[in-house]
């Protein structure tokens, strides 16, 4: 038996989480925290006021991402049972991101987008050649291959981010350590 | 009873898509959208998770299960938050959430959602599971988890090894499998933790199959008492050094989805070190501090003087260089072999970000993590010390290899 009192709630807040994606239109934010090589990815079609973020951990999935999302929902999650891991890799979270944006009612052709992360805080001996700087590359790239203009980027460096995407606007706020914040 | 890697697996996916059904039954049921932030095989005991719910300050609601396996599973949560969730199923029951009538609101969450956790188990074994029905408990200084627990199970125990001492309880080392679930908008947050018996462990395994290097469970526990020890070292060269006194407050071993790892730190600031040790195993290990703590440690280093930032920095550094010598020293020691510990980079960065690169080296070749995580803290609260070591699951699995009881 279900009961309401009131309508259910539409969340105005909604959480990325590592390796995962979410799309959203109208009045929303999405947030996702502690990038460090990680890159965030943030899209929007203003006119459409749909927004995405996507929260990537490797630059490509070689095969291990699922093809297709279990459920066919619009929020990847970080799927530990064989289901949608096409968050987790650039090459795939950017077009799942894009396909969950379409759904809600998103143009292609008027995607933007903004970068974030991929930083290199650590110089470990395992380290080819930087996560981090690859995470950004990739991003790039696969962004280009969809013909998505990259807007603003605030990445590189050797610090953390948390990511604060305002929809319908997309302004991104990139938060670091100690509350400094600036918005691209 | 032997345990493998590819079980651990088994059971991880498990327990996230059991605490799948418990968020959707929860949207069903309140209309509040709800998602799985982490899932962790934990290899603890009853007192550890017991410990946990201190932590957070947790009510719980039990229910136990019988059939194919048997065990319990436990809905925690912070009763004021899911009492708002409630009222969408006893409507009136947020207006006094102390109230009986929100106490039975709360049963009817944790039955829904437990039972909904419990259906998943059943399907992957193809057998059936009753579950009882709930019990609500309030944790307080006079009761605790195991008392609740002990007093409610019906089945006497039949394994059998939960001696009245502590040592005894020790050996009734089992897998815990903790959910976190939070509300989209992060207002309310659950954990659903099942401990199945020791027998019921052994049943999981056997249907998970055997990938042919499963080690006795005996191995992960020793593992586990390894990992105790070494943060009572690290504790002890920590006071030793700073001239306060520390206790190991918590010492736990678990397996998680690789990305199911920064989620486990604050998105705040954090001081500290990182390092990276090499041997068998390898892996990457992060000794932190809240700012405060961090503060007070410096202070304690060096008492009376006016330290810079860079005398503080080097404090912090030289913090973590001991505490990390003091975990790692007893493992080399047990495993008889050498592990190398690279120098310390200091960090100043947000909790989750610092520990992101660390898992993604990592991620690029294994999907899961056993995360080792310690707390050090002083009675008096002057700081806490965190404690993340990574280390390689291949290597890791050669280090279980060293510890199988066969091996000595």
């Amino acid at each position: 038996m279900k009961v309401y009192t009131t309508d259910p709630p539409t969340p105005d807040r909604i959480k990325v989480g590592v390796a995962e994606y979410a799309a959203a239109d109208g009045e929303a934010t999405l947030v996702t925290s502690g990038l460090g090589s990680c890159v965030g990815i943030a899209l929007v079609d203003a006119n459409a006021e749909v927004t995405g973020l996507a929260h990537a951990m490797l630059p490509a999935a070689d095969g291990r991402a699922a093809e297709s999302a279990a459920d066919g929902t619009d929020a990847g999650t970080a799927a530990t049972d064989g289901g949608d891991r096409r968050g987790k890799y650039v090459d795939t979270a950017v077009p799942a991101l894009v396909d969950a944006m379409v759904e809600r009612g998103a143009d292609r052709a008027r995607i933007e987008a903004r970068l974030a992360g991929g930083s290199a805080m650590f110089d470990f001996s395992t380290d080819d050649g930087g996560v981090g700087e690859r995470n950004v590359a990739a991003a790039e790239a696969t962004l280009d291959e969809h013909g998505i203009p990259v807007v603003a980027t605030d990445v590189g460096g050797d610090c953390g981010r948390s990511l604060t995407l305002e929809s319908p606007s997309g302004s991104l706020s990139v938060r670091r350590a100690h509350g400094d914040t600036k918005t691209i | 009873m032997n345990l493998d890697v590819e079980s651990l697996r088994t059971f991880s996916d498990l327990a996230h898509s059991g605490a799948e059904e418990a968020a959707d039954s929860l949207a069903t049921l309140t209309g509040f959208d709800s998602r799985v932030a982490v899932t962790k095989v934990e290899m603890s005991t009853r007192e550890d998770v017991e410990q946990q719910f201190r932590e957070r300050d947790l009510v719980s609601v039990h229910i136990g299960f019988s059939g194919a396996i048997d065990g319990r599973t436990v809905l925690a949560f912070d009763r004021e938050r899911a009492v708002s969730l409630v009222d969408a199923l006893v409507p009136g029951a947020s207006e006094d959430p102390e109230s009986d009538l929100a106490t039975s609101g709360l049963k009817e969450l944790g039955n829904i959602m437990l039972g909904g956790f419990i259906d998943g188990w059943a399907d992957f074994l193809g057998e059936t599971i009753d579950i009882t029905t709930p019990t609500y408990v309030e944790l307080d200084a006079d009761r605790s988890l195991r008392d609740v627990i002990d007093a409610s199970d019906t089945d006497g125990r039949s394994d059998g090894d939960l001696g009245l001492d502590g040592r005894k309880r020790d050996a009734d080392h089992v897998l815990a499998f903790q959910n976190h679930l939070e509300t989209v908008d992060e207002t309310a947050g659950f954990y659903i933790y099942m401990l199945p018996t020791r027998s019921s462990v052994g049943t999981i395994v056997e249907a998970a199959g055997d990938d042919g290097d499963a080690l006795p469970v005996e191995t992960f526990t020793s593992f586990s008492q390894m990992v105790t020890e070494g943060s009572r070292q690290a504790s002890a060269d920590l006071t030793a050094m700073t001239g306060i006194d520390t206790d190991v407050d918590v010492s736990r071993l678990s397996f998680v989805p690789i990305e199911g790892v920064p989620m486990q730190l604050a998105d705040e600031a954090r001081r500290g070190v990182v390092l990276e040790f090499t041997g068998t195993p390898s892996g990457y290990i992060a000794i932190l501090f809240d700012p405060e703590s961090a503060e007070s440690v410096a202070d304690a280093l060096m008492p009376g003087m006016d330290a810079d930032a860079a005398m503080r920095k080097s404090a912090i550094q030289e913090i973590g260089n001991i505490v990390t010598s003091g975990f790692l020293d007893g493992w080399a020691d047990t495993l008889e072999t050498t592990i190398d510990i690279s120098p310390p980079t200091y960090v100043d960065d947000l909790g989750s970000a610092i520990v992101d690169p660390l898992v993604t080296e990592l991620a690029q070749t294994q999907e899961h993590a056993f995360l080792i995580d310690s707390a050090i803290a002083t009675p008096d609260e002057t700081f806490t010390c965190d404690i993340y070591a990574l280390p390689d699951e291949t290597e890791l699995r050669a280090a279980f290899e060293r510890l199988a009881p066969e091996a000595n």
